[in-house]
């Protein structure tokens, strides 16, 4: 059977229409193993990419930090809140993750910082922002992309709270995802 | 009037088991994998009722999102239907707890899924 089976495929390598039909199934082939590859290295570019803007963004608002006496924390946030809403063209969530890796390297807990889904009451608009809490039970500080003004929480009357989360459960999901 | 329904489960086999089985209904299907994705879809989209999955990977399973949802003035009104492959009291009590609309246990019936979700939709405001 198998000296059979051997005996067909000898005959099918030498008949030429068999073997044109081979060499170009062999190619097809080649071509898209090829192509995958070349999809799946650009992907993983694309994630490099990411986490390359994100390093160089915060070094960006660290060597700024380093230059920029502060008198207290609230004046060192609200720097970082303006800086990055200032020197950045990036969106909503973008801005966001820069501002909270800014802030864990300044030795920012990451406990003091939550995640708040709100809702602009003058644009009645989702908008996500960045909280800080100095002090466990405070009222968070509120760093916000589309305002360079910092505010306390109970100062923020244009946007209504819908839900709050832990911000680092927020950036290990988008990471995860990104 | 055409309603909004989130399918908030990890497993892709049973959002797709849901989804074909509500071809032919009047609803706008929205899917999410896990809880802070659920979430971010209620926040964007404003489903009117969601089936959300207990226990999803993650760090915010279905009781957490489904607490969030009910304790947040803007969204408390949304239906919610936890789905579970675990029908012990205690879970029960969670899902009581968390102020659920309705709780299926997995594997459930076709038709005692699309009967929830017709108690349901009835429910929601027009």
């Amino acid at each position: 059977m198998l000296t059979h089976n051997y005996r067909l495929l000898g005959k099918i390598l030498r008949n030429h229409r068999y073997r044109y039909f081979l060499s170009i199934l062999f190619l097809v082939s080649v071509m898209a193993i090829l192509v995958k590859l070349t999809i799946s290295s650009l992907h993983i570019s694309k994630v490099q990419v990411d986490k390359e803007w994100q390093v160089q963004a915060t070094k960006k608002v660290l060597n700024e930090l380093e230059r920029t006496p502060f008198k207290s924390t609230i004046q060192k946030i609200a720097f970082i809140n303006n800086f990055v809403n200032t020197r950045f063209e990036y969106d909503d969530e973008t801005k966001l993750i820069i501002k909270y890796f800014v802030l864990l390297s300044c030795d920012v807990s990451e406990n003091q910082l939550k995640v708040f889904y709100t809702v602009n009451r003058t644009m009645n608009s989702p908008h996500i922002v960045l909280g800080f809490f100095l002090k466990r039970h405070n009222q968070p500080v509120i760093l916000d992309n589309l305002s360079n003004e910092t505010y306390i929480a109970g100062e923020k009357r244009d946007l209504m709270p819908v839900f709050s989360f832990s911000a680092d459960r927020y950036i290990k999901n988008h990471l995860k995802h990104s | 009037m055409i309603k909004k329904l989130l399918i908030a489960d990890d497993d892709p086999e049973i959002r797709l088991l849901i989804k074909k089985t509500l071809d032919l209904s009047d609803y706008e299907i929205y899917e999410s994998k896990n809880g802070i994705e659920a979430l971010g879809t209620v926040f964007y989209k404003k489903p009117d009722v969601i089936l959300l999955d207990i226990m999803m990977p993650g760090p915010i399973d279905g009781l957490e999102v489904c607490r969030l949802i009910k304790s947040s003035q803007w969204s408390s009104h949304i239906r919610v239907v936890l789905l579970s492959a675990l029908s012990g009291v205690e879970n029960l009590k969670a899902a009581g707890l968390v102020d659920a609309d309705a709780y299926l246990v997995k594997p459930f019936q076709i038709m005692s899924l699309l009967e929830t979700l017709k108690t349901e939709s009835r429910c929601v405001n027009p």
